[in-house]
Formats: structure tokens, C-alpha cells, sequence
């Protein structure tokens, strides 16, 4: 445990300064449609806000668990050669956050992706965000931690990438319907009633699983999300084989989403298990 | 730029327009120039990616389609001409970046430009209107971001047509002639991103759409047809190629 800390450490900072860091590309997003008398409604931004942090911050994420990695790993050079101080990490966040988006501008595609970071006031909130993901890191950090950690890290991540699904199919159902595979306006009213119904419930309630699953430690939570995606691998292999439908490779995908919350599941048991004895 | 072409070389260049759109990117510039059936002049003018909101002020030539005289002088019937802090040479707004302009021979103006991920358009220009990017849009950000929540908004246009994905249409011609008889009477659309052609047919008040020239497997960049009417088209990339379309009798 004393060595996993510190990748589940990254894991976990990385998630709080996307979490802070997309917002302000939906605000400064927010601010200029109403500034144009546009009716961004509480439903509108919110709406912004959710996707922004999905589909953005999910990019965004993979790039700052490398940036965390790399700092950190050097703050924690730093903290044993130079000297010791317990903001040298949220340090080491501020300026790799800033460093990189100033980098991703400078050597990929010469113009700012993020549309908060294009004011002075957009970098800094950027770097404070890299700054409080440190400070998470180095508390984190600060003391041992226990299994529990690791599986609420995991069951937080594995939550985050079904999020994006359960906003499609709130917001965005007739989009979502078309990215898999439904020809939504040639359906029948009955027809279309029953998949918005049906779709949006399945991703929300596995998300809901997931997240009750983190927050209780329950396992029965991560099993009932395992179940059923693990259950609609099954049955896409059924369609395929059995009925003739069109191969759907998917069933990768459904049976990672269905394993991985049981392997999280079957740790939480095994847990209590060997605490009984 | 204006420019006489004499023994093959340019002569008497006169700076007849200069965009007050001063960008720090190299993308989204603007791409596109065609006479009206007036003898006045439209310019497109991108949006430089990164000042997208300046598409919707009237203060600027970001995201606009200027019309001006040859000798550079505004027209005096253009729309935005008595309107205070308006740029008088500002003949339609709230454009991204467009890559396709054709001007008819009744002087209908149609024009398409690239969204951002989703939401490619095709629009039929008229003066004064607002095009409404980035207000509504069917796109999203090239990061997953939302650009805006809305698609249609009054005082917006709406897009003859539109594409989710995107296609990337790179140029676009009106063709009429009789050496092609099936793509008679049809715009025709170039595609990087869908690497074909696009046939866009008015059919009653709808616009049909075929892909052509799909078997090139190539990004195409530009279309054109030659004074004896033989058509070219252009493939994108260090080994682009200039094709001439022929038809085989079989």
C-alpha cells in the first residue's frame, strides 16, 4: 500500500484539477452567451458544465495525469535533496499545469484550446487548479492508506467514464440514439418512447451504482453495475450468434465496463471476509 | 490585392482591402473571392479559431463576408452602411471558416463552411443576416467542449444543409454545363474529411445529397471546371494530384 499511494494519489489530484479546470471554459463559455442575450437557462449551463467536464476533461485528464506524474515525481526529488516543504507539490502543479498549456498552444495546433485560458485571469484560475491538485496529492500522500482508497479511486473513474453516456442520453438522447446504430426518426413514436426510456434508465441507474458503490463501500453496488454490463456482453454475442445480427464489437467494451466494478466488488468482499477471521 | 496580368506578369498591385482581423494564429483565415453580377466584389473572412466571438460584433472583419467595389471602396447599398460602429464593407455575419462561395448567375450566393467537430454548413447568403456562429451551432469543440447549447435562435439563419460528422467541404462549384450530364444543374462539394465529392441537388424545397468520386480514397481540396468545360479536381497532401474528369463510354 505504501508504494500504491502515490499512482492513486495522481489518479485521484488529476480528477480534482479537471473537475476545476473545465468549469472555467464552460463559464467564460456561459458569460459570453448571455452576454449575446442568448436564454442560457440553469438547465442550459448545467448542461454545458456536465459535457464540458466529461467529454473535455476526460482529454484534459489523461494529459494531466502525465504533467502530475512528472512533477511530483521531481517535487518529490526536490523534498528529499533541497528542501522540505509541504507546498513544493501544489507548487510543482501550478507550474506544470500552466507549462503545459502553454506548450499544447506552442507546439501543437498554435491556438488555445481551452477558451478559459484565454485571458490572464483564465491562466491563473488554470494554475491555481494545478496548485490545489497538488496540495490533494501531497495530503493524500501525507500518511498511509488503506485499500478502501484504491477502490474509491477506481469506482470514481469508472464512474466518470460512464457519465459521459448518461449525459448523452439526458441531454442529447436523439444523438445518443444515433450513435448506436437507431435511425431515430424513422422509428415509431411507441418505438421511441421505449428507447429513450429504456437506454437512459440502464446508463443512469449503472452510474448511480457506481457511485453508491463509492460511497458505501457496498459491494453489492459495483455487482449490480458488473451484472448488468457483463449481461449485455453476453447477449450481444447471442444477437450475433445465435440471432444474425450485425457483429458489434461492443461486447469489448461491455465486458470491460461488467468486470471491472465485479473485481472491485469481489476485493470489497474478500476484504470483509478475511476482517471476519 | 488588385493586379493587372500582362505577358504573365502582374502589374499596377494596389492594396484594395485589408482586413481588420489581425490574428495571431495561422488557421481559419479565409479562403474564398467571387464577383456579384454588379461588379462588386465578395471576400470571406474567417473567424481566426481563437476570436470565434467576434464573429457576431459588426466592429471587426472576423467570421464576415465583405462585398467592396474593385477600386476597394464600400458600395453605398450595403447593409451595414448607415448602421453606427458597423463596418460598412460587412455584407453577412457570424461565419466560421468558410471554404466554398458561389454566386449564381441571378446573384443568389451560396457559400459552406467548415464547424468545428459536427455541424459543416450550407448556406444560401443574403445581405445583412447572421449566419450565427458561434451563438448556435451543430457542432461542438474540436476538445469535446460545448460551443453553444443551441441550435436555432431568431435572428439567426439556419443552414441549407448541414453535416454531423463533419465532412471538411474544401470548395464548391455550381455546375451547369452539358460534357457531365448526370451532375448537371448541381453544386458540387469537395471533401477532405469524407475524401469524395458531394452532389447537392434542389429537389422541390429540398436539397438531395450523393457521394461521387468516392472511389479516389483521396482528401480533395479544390473542383473546377476548365473554359472548355472539362472538369478538374485537386487531391490535398505532399503527393497531391490535379485529375481531369473524363467520361468512358462503355
Amino acid at each position: 500500500m505504501k508504494i500504491a499511494k502515490y499512482p492513486f494519489a495522481v489518479l485521484v489530484a488529476a480528477l480534482l484539477t479537471v473537475a476545476l479546470t473545465t468549469p472555467i471554459s464552460s463559464f467564460a463559455n456561459i458569460i459570453w452567451l448571455s452576454s449575446m442575450n442568448l436564454p442560457v437557462s440553469f438547465f442550459s449551463s448545467l448542461e454545458i458544465i456536465l459535457f464540458d467536464f466529461q467529454r473535455l476533461g476526460i482529454i484534459l485528464y489523461g494529459i494531466i495525469i502525465i504533467e502530475f506524474a512528472i512533477a511530483f515525481s521531481l517535487a518529490g526529488l526536490a523534498r528529499k535533496y533541497v528542501f522540505d516543504t509541504k507546498y513544493l507539490y501544489p507548487i510543482a502543479g501550478a507550474v506544470i499545469t500552466g507549462l503545459t498549456l502553454f506548450l499544447l498552444v506552442e507546439f501543437t495546433t498554435q491556438t488555445e484550446i481551452l477558451s478559459g485560458n484565454r485571458t490572464l485571469f483564465g491562466k491563473f484560475l488554470h494554475c491555481f487548479a494545478g496548485f490545489a491538485g497538488g496540495y490533494l496529492f501531497y495530503f493524500l500522500i501525507s500518511k498511509d492508506r488503506e485499500l478502501s482508497f484504491i477502490i474509491r479511486t477506481l469506482g470514481t473513474i469508472y464512474a466518470y467514464l460512464i457519465l459521459g453516456l448518461v449525459l448523452n442520453w439526458i441531454f442529447t438522447p436523439i444523438s445518443a440514439a444515433s450513435d448506436f446504430g437507431f435511425v431515430f426518426n424513422e422509428l415509431s413514436s411507441s418505438a421511441q418512447n421505449a428507447l429513450l426510456r429504456d437506454f437512459s434508465a440502464f446508463f443512469v441507474a449503472t452510474f448511480l451504482f457506481s457511485i453508491f458503490g463509492v460511497i458505501t463501500l457496498n459491494s453489492a453496488w459495483f455487482f449490480s453495475a458488473g451484472i448488468v454490463y457483463t449481461s449485455a456482453g453476453i447477449f450481444n454475442l447471442i444477437a450475433i450468434y445465435t440471432h444474425g445480427t450485425d457483429y458489434n464489437q461492443i461486447f469489448i467494451g461491455e465486458f470491460f465496463l461488467g468486470i471491472f466494478p465485479i473485481a472491485l466488488g469481489a476485493t470489497i468482499s474478500y476484504q470483509k471476509e478475511k476482517a471476519k477471521v | 490585392m488588385s493586379a493587372e496580368l500582362r505577358n504573365n506578369s502582374l502589374i499596377n498591385k494596389k492594396v484594395i482591402f485589408e482586413a481588420n482581423a489581425f490574428r495571431r494564429v495561422p488557421i481559419h483565415l479565409g479562403a474564398k473571392i467571387d464577383f456579384l453580377p454588379d461588379g462588386t466584389l465578395l471576400l470571406t473572412s474567417g473567424d481566426g479559431f481563437d476570436y470565434k466571438e467576434q464573429a457576431q460584433s459588426l466592429n471587426n472583419h472576423f467570421g464576415k463576408i465583405i462585398r467592396i467595389n474593385k477600386d476597394g471602396s464600400v458600395p453605398s447599398d450595403n447593409p451595414f452602411v448607415d448602421i453606427p460602429n458597423a463596418l460598412p464593407e460587412i455584407f453577412s455575419y457570424g461565419h466560421r471558416n468558410m471554404q466554398g462561395l458561389v454566386v449564381m448567375e441571378d446573384g443568389r450566393i451560396f457559400e459552406h463552411e467548415h464547424g468545428p467537430r459536427g455541424g459543416d454548413e450550407f448556406n444560401l447568403i443574403e445581405p445583412g443576416k447572421n449566419y450565427g456562429w458561434p451563438a448556435i451551432t451543430y457542432g461542438i469543440d474540436y476538445s469535446g467542449a460545448v460551443i453553444s447549447p443551441f441550435t436555432k435562435m431568431d435572428g439567426m439563419e439556419q443552414p441549407l444543409k448541414y453535416w454531423v460528422p463533419s465532412i471538411a467541404p474544401s470548395d464548391m462549384i455550381y455546375y451547369d454545363g452539358d460534357l457531365y450530364p448526370e451532375l448537371k444543374n448541381s453544386f458540387l462539394v469537395t471533401a477532405l474529411k469524407s475524401r469524395d465529392v458531394k452532389k447537392i441537388k434542389k429537389i422541390n424545397s429540398l436539397f438531395s445529397e450523393e457521394s461521387i468520386f468516392s472511389n479516389l480514397k483521396s482528401r480533395l481540396r479544390s473542383i473546377g471546371i476548365s473554359p472548355s468545360g472539362e472538369m478538374y479536381l485537386l487531391t490535398d497532401g505532399r503527393k497531391g494530384k490535379l485529375l481531369k474528369v473524363t467520361i468512358t463510354k462503355i
